[in-house]
């Protein structure tokens, strides 16, 4: 990114699965290359939940450790990680910001320049990530509904995984957590404003991290990461982020397919966990 | 005291260590004992990263509710364990980043590998953690090849009336994860040693075929799993490539820091990258066995 600006510290790009943070990331990537995306190589640092970066930055062996313990030392790690970086880091994270068993947030704080948080329709998200997991809507709603979400999740202490285990909890609790807890800067941005005014929203996303870009490098970025173009990519040169068992990752990116995808009971069990926090967001005109 | 053999070292120890060679000598490289580690490490080469302090000369790791390591001129090794941590978790990262540190302090370098040997040379599978090391050395039993090391094979080009690149085990003890031992179907692997109390993962001995001779090298398979590819790809690389891809492979490489330690690998991986072949396994993230990659590669073994 923006080479030397805000060094040493990170930009969370959080989220619950499925809600445009890959998409984001594309942006940035095209932003940085003048539209030229490869999708194998976003030019963002990674995801939090990375076990080489753990095991890169800690000395240790991460597949040794309980998950409870890495998440107790995961913080360091990245407070490490932004002191090595002369520019501001940009991580994508899926985990729910909460506590470690000793107490402390498993991200750092202190190093924190800024979140850019994710929200999507719930309703949408469901359909979207049945089709990540190559899954039935009614698993997805149940993820979403799940207090005890995770991602990555392994019987036992398996640690065999690239990535640790990720608590996402239920869908509310996930955006409580990152838009309510933090104490750092945090700005919301819906997916379907990025769908309906993606430049407004791309470049009020820019400001508010400090970004300084021009109006023709943004609409370029925008016009290389059409999700047309993104699918078109992945369906000729693959995506590393792809799961083995999802037909895409990119699917149509389009809001609003709940209609046809969901049951009424699918419907009603989303709303009755989620209304109030929908509601905040404007997803329930009620 | 126990007196053991491993890495290449004897090495004398307070503490027993199931993992290594019993062995008799009379003067030891290294002494592991108990004590009280220093809090930090303060010097003009002392490098701070996340848990450790690393120098020329002095390695100091904390993990928390675990154990301090502090580790001094490639000849001693005290440990300070945190109140109540059972000796099996001491002794794993002890073997891993503590004995890498020391080992660096003697310049030596150790390659994040595992190793069978074909006809008296070894066939070393290189990756970092996950990549499948141990898992394909593992399987390669099966069709009839001795285990030579786990996890670290120690590189060395310069032996007294000894020419050539040479790698070295580090102890007799392979280590697998409970889903593997289920692939392998196989007798001779069991669930009896765990390498930490809570962990499915257990440690398999191998002392009787176990070597402890330096044997040269004679190709390397470097193993990656990735998600942008369908299907298993074995590529041969190129001299530079190899160089970039096992500097990548040396096992803590963010250790290396002294001129004399960079001097040393420069010509240990130059020589391999002149030598050796050196070829990169690409598979898919999920969905391959340890059956299928081998027979990518078993006719190039």
């Amino acid at each position: 990114m923006q080479t030397k600006q805000f060094p040493n510290k990170i930009l969370w790009l959080a989220s619950y699965p499925k809600s445009g943070n890959t998409w984001f990331r594309t942006f940035l990537t095209a932003l940085q290359t003048e539209g030229d995306i490869n999708l194998n190589n976003l030019i963002t640092d990674g995801i939090f939940a990375s076990r080489l970066i753990f095991d890169d930055y800690s000395d240790i062996d991460s597949q040794h450790l309980y998950d409870y313990e890495a998440k107790t030392m995961i913080a360091d790690v990245f407070r490490y990680y932004a002191q090595e970086c002369d520019r501001l880091s940009v991580f994508k994270i899926h985990d729910t910001f909460t506590k470690g068993v000793d107490g402390n947030y498993i991200v750092p704080e202190d190093c924190t320049h800024c979140s850019i948080y994710f929200i999507r329709n719930p309703l949408d998200i469901a359909g979207s990530l049945a089709n990540h997991n190559n899954s039935t809507i009614q698993m997805a709603v149940n993820t979403i509904n799940n207090k005890k979400s995770c991602l990555a999740s392994q019987p036992g202490n398996l640690n065999i995984t690239p990535q640790f285990r990720q608590d996402i909890c239920d869908w509310s609790t996930h955006v409580n957590s990152w838009s309510i807890e933090t104490k750092f800067p945090v700005i919301v941005v819906r997916y379907e404003d990025m769908v309906s005014d993606t430049f407004a929203t791309f470049t009020k996303l820019l400001k508010f991290v400090g970004w300084d870009y021009a109006e023709s490098q943004i609409k370029r970025a925008i016009e290389a990461t059409s999700f047309d173009k993104l699918k078109q990519i992945e369906a000729t040169k693959g995506f590393k982020e792809k799961p083995v068992k999802a037909q895409h990752f990119f699917r149509s990116g389009i809001s609003g397919r709940w209609k046809e995808e969901l049951t009424t009971e699918q419907i009603c069990s989303i709303i009755d966990m989620h209304g109030e926090v929908m509601k905040r967001y404007n997803y329930l005109q009620i | 005291m126990f007196k053991y053999w491993g890495f290449g070292l004897h090495i004398d120890s307070e503490i027993e260590f199931p993992e290594l060679l019993p062995c008799d000598f009379a003067e030891a490289d290294v002494t592991i004992k108990r004590g009280v580690a220093p809090a930090i490490l303060i010097g003009a080469d002392i490098i701070k990263r996340a848990f450790s302090f690393v120098g020329y000369d002095e390695y100091l790791l904390t993990i928390k509710n675990v154990c301090r390591y502090y580790v001094h001129k490639g000849s001693e090794i005290i440990f300070e364990p945190w109140n109540d941590i059972d000796e099996r978790s001491i002794r794993l990262f002890l073997l891993g980043t503590a004995m890498a540190a020391l080992l660096y302090q003697r310049n030596l370098i150790p390659l994040h590998a595992s190793a069978i040997i074909k006809d008296g040379k070894l066939v070393v599978f290189a990756g970092t953690s996950g990549a499948g090391k141990s898992t394909l050395s593992a399987y390669t039993t099966s069709k009839g090849y001795d285990l030579f090391t786990d996890d670290i094979c120690v590189l060395q080009n310069n032996i007294p009336g000894k020419p050539g690149l040479f790698g070295t085990a580090s102890y007799p003890m392979l280590k697998l994860w409970e889903n593997t031992i289920n692939e392998l179907n196989n007798d001779q692997f069991n669930k009896d040693f765990n390498v930490r109390p809570k962990l499915p993962k257990f440690g398999q001995f191998f002392f009787n075929t176990f070597i402890t001779k330096p044997i040269p090298l004679g190709k390397i398979f470097i193993l990656r799993s990735t998600g942008s590819i369908e299907k298993i790809e074995v590529n041969r690389l190129e001299n530079i490539s190899i160089f970039r891809q096992l500097i990548l492979q040396s096992y803590r490489r963010q250790f290396i820091n002294s001129p004399k330690l960079k001097v040393v690998q420069f010509s240990i991986l130059s020589q391999i990258a002149n030598e050796i072949p050196v070829y990169e396994v690409k598979r898919p993230l999920n969905g391959t066995s340890v059956e299928q990659l081998y027979k990518q590669i078993e006719n190039i073994i």
